[in-house]
């Protein structure tokens, strides 16, 4: 008799962790998550050398990007990964099924990236003379994870509408710059139009950015980043719910999804 | 392998399957009506030429597409309304060298996927390993899969196909693109997993896989199921128990041999530069054949004889020229 039961969610989701690690590119985590943020602190530092941003909000912010930019590329190509490999059929016709593969890979990419940019960042802050101080570093760790959990949504989101088209590397690089600008990261929302500013408050990682640079100078983060975060979170969570049931149902029922 | 299926619920039940699929060019339907029942134990091979909807069928029992009308159970269990279900009694093993992490090893490949079917613990282990040594990857099975030939790729998706031990095991082209060695190594492994009681549904563009291991053939045509026979039923539809190919010299005949005792009938004549080459099917090829042919064409006329059996792959050619006259 075969006796297999449904793994459970957390099982798969654990499995798919594991091997999303032992079958990381080290060549593109050195790029997108060592190299690039190194550059940004690099870059914004220099241009800030007459000092009219906070260098550490400078820095965070630069962090901040940083792991906008691997949500797109890591976590957000996870199923198109799997799509040019050619797994998705195998792993979408066994019990364990797509959404913990998709969760427990996604995690692990994102798990690597931020410890790979806070290293690189904290020594290219050091190298340029800013080091990175944290005055208050429970509530930047706190920080830390709760924007990791808002985030990780967001790359789960940008995962399932990156299946939905041919053209998700062009996608990927149109997503990032907005965010550059709009997110109010390194450029001060006070440096933007009237009517850009209010896009920011829809970005998770806008709220990390201010929580983290609350910490490490010392002040006290008001209760509107600390809701803000994770209730934007909730949206990109609920919203990546709706992108994956409608990416199955274009792939199983009208079969316009040449995924499998 | 597999048991425990009540000998009298089939393992595979398709009835009345029908797919479309909407493109820009208009709504294109691939299965027209399949019926098929596959019992616990057969190995049924699946024949069709290009776009007979052998594979939309396929991904319609593994649960990635939904019937547009129809019904599809696995072990009773209906693939539209319990995927899970069905989905714990079955695996698809998909041909080509696509569908592995190539980076990680075939131990690392095989524990992910019997993972994602409910394997665990002691038994995970225990079961990679039976696999890994059912297709001979033993030695290797450590080493990147990038570094696998062609053979040793198909082998590792067969062995991730039957880590499981499935009721029933989908297998769609398993041998495409193989040496004959690293072939007849696929067609061994899957002839043991038939001979452990494993029900296997078998698609191949290779006759040769389909003649040495179905013991029943399925051939779609046109998303309908042309004929559902036995194989030694099927072979006896050849209109020719064998092909005899004739070489002379010179000038082809001008009227080929149609009162030769058993022909079935005359095929293709070729005149090359200095000779000229006949196809002849015959009912039976008989000792008298021969003398009735070098009665007919001097010795010094005919440079060669060939005779060659006829097989599935001359059975499906006739079928498939039947189908394209009778339309």
């Amino acid at each position: 008799m075969n006796h297999l039961v449904t793994a459970p969610w957390w099982r798969v989701a654990a499995a798919a962790f594991r091997l999303q690690f032992r079958g990381i590119s080290w060549l593109n985590v050195l790029v997108g998550a060592a190299i690039q943020p190194a550059t940004y602190v690099t870059i914004t530092l220099a241009a800030n050398d007459r000092g009219g941003l906070d260098p550490d909000a400078v820095v965070l912010g630069s962090a901040v990007l940083s792991a906008w930019t691997a949500t797109l590329w890591h976590a957000g190509m996870v199923l198109r990964r799997e799509l040019w490999a050619g797994t998705l059929p195998a792993i979408c016709s066994r019990p364990g099924g797509l959404g913990p593969t998709l969760t427990g890979k996604a995690v692990a990419s994102a798990t690597l990236s931020v410890a790979v940019i806070m290293l690189s960042v904290s020594l290219s802050a050091a190298l340029s003379g800013h080091p990175l101080t944290v005055a208050r570093p429970v509530q930047f760790a706190a920080a830390l994870v709760l924007g990791f959990a808002a985030t990780l949504p967001l790359g789960l989101l940008v995962a399932c509408l990156f299946l939905l088209t041919r053209a998700a590397l062009r996608v990927a690089e149109a997503l990032i710059y907005p965010v550059f600008i709009v997110g109010g990261l390194i450029i001060p929302l006070a440096a933007l139009p009237g009517w850009a500013r209010p896009v920011s408050s829809g970005l998770s990682l806008h709220w990390l950015s201010v929580l983290l640079t609350d910490a490490a100078a010392g002040r006290p983060a008001g209760l509107l980043p600390w809701c803000a975060l994770p209730v934007t979170g909730l949206l990109y969570a609920l919203a990546a719910r709706v992108a994956f049931g409608r990416v199955l149902h274009r792939a199983r029922k009208e079969g316009s999804l040449e995924i499998f | 392998m597999a048991s425990g299926t009540d000998q009298a619920t089939p393992v595979l039940e398709v009835a009345g399957v029908m797919r479309s699929f909407r493109t820009r060019h208009g709504t294109v339907q691939a299965l027209k009506g399949v019926d098929l029942t596959v019992g616990p134990g057969e190995l049924v091979g699946l024949l069709g030429l290009n776009g007979a909807g052998k594979s939309t069928l396929l991904k319609i029992i593994s649960t990635l597409l939904l019937p547009t009308a129809g019904t599809v159970r696995v072990c009773g269990h209906d693939v539209a309304r319990r995927p899970r279900e069905v989905q714990r009694k079955l695996s698809l093993v998909l041909g080509g060298e696509r569908g592995l992490y190539l980076r990680l090893s075939a131990r690392d490949n095989l524990r992910f996927f019997a993972t994602l079917t409910g394997l665990k613990g002691p038994d995970l282990g225990r079961r990679c390993e039976q696999a890994v040594e059912f297709v001979g990857l033993g030695p290797a099975a450590d080493r990147p899969v990038e570094t696998y030939s062609k053979g040793m790729r198909q082998r590792l998706h067969l062995a991730i196909g039957m880590v499981t031990r499935p009721e029933l095991l989908l297998l769609d082209e398993p041998t495409v693109g193989l040496d004959p060695a690293e072939a007849e190594n696929i067609r061994t492994a899957v002839s043991r997993m038939r001979d452990q009681g494993t029900t296997i549904l078998l698609t191949s563009h290779y006759l040769n896989d389909i003649e040495q291991l179905a013991e029943r053939v399925v051939v779609l045509h046109d998303g309908r199921v042309l004929h559902d026979l036995p194989l030694p039923r099927l072979l006896e539809r050849a209109k020719a128990a064998a092909v005899v190919t004739l070489t002379g010299r010179g000038t082809a005949p001008p009227h080929p041999p149609t009162a030769l005792d058993g022909l079935a009938s005359v095929g293709a004549l070729q005149q090359h530069a200095t000779s000229w080459s006949l196809e002849l099917h015959v009912r039976a090829w008989t000792p008298e054949s021969l003398r009735h042919l070098a009665d007919l064409w001097p010795d010094e006329q005919l440079t060669d004889v060939r005779v060659a059996p006829s097989g599935l792959q001359q059975v499906f050619k006739e079928l498939a020229d039947d189908v394209k006259s009778a339309a």
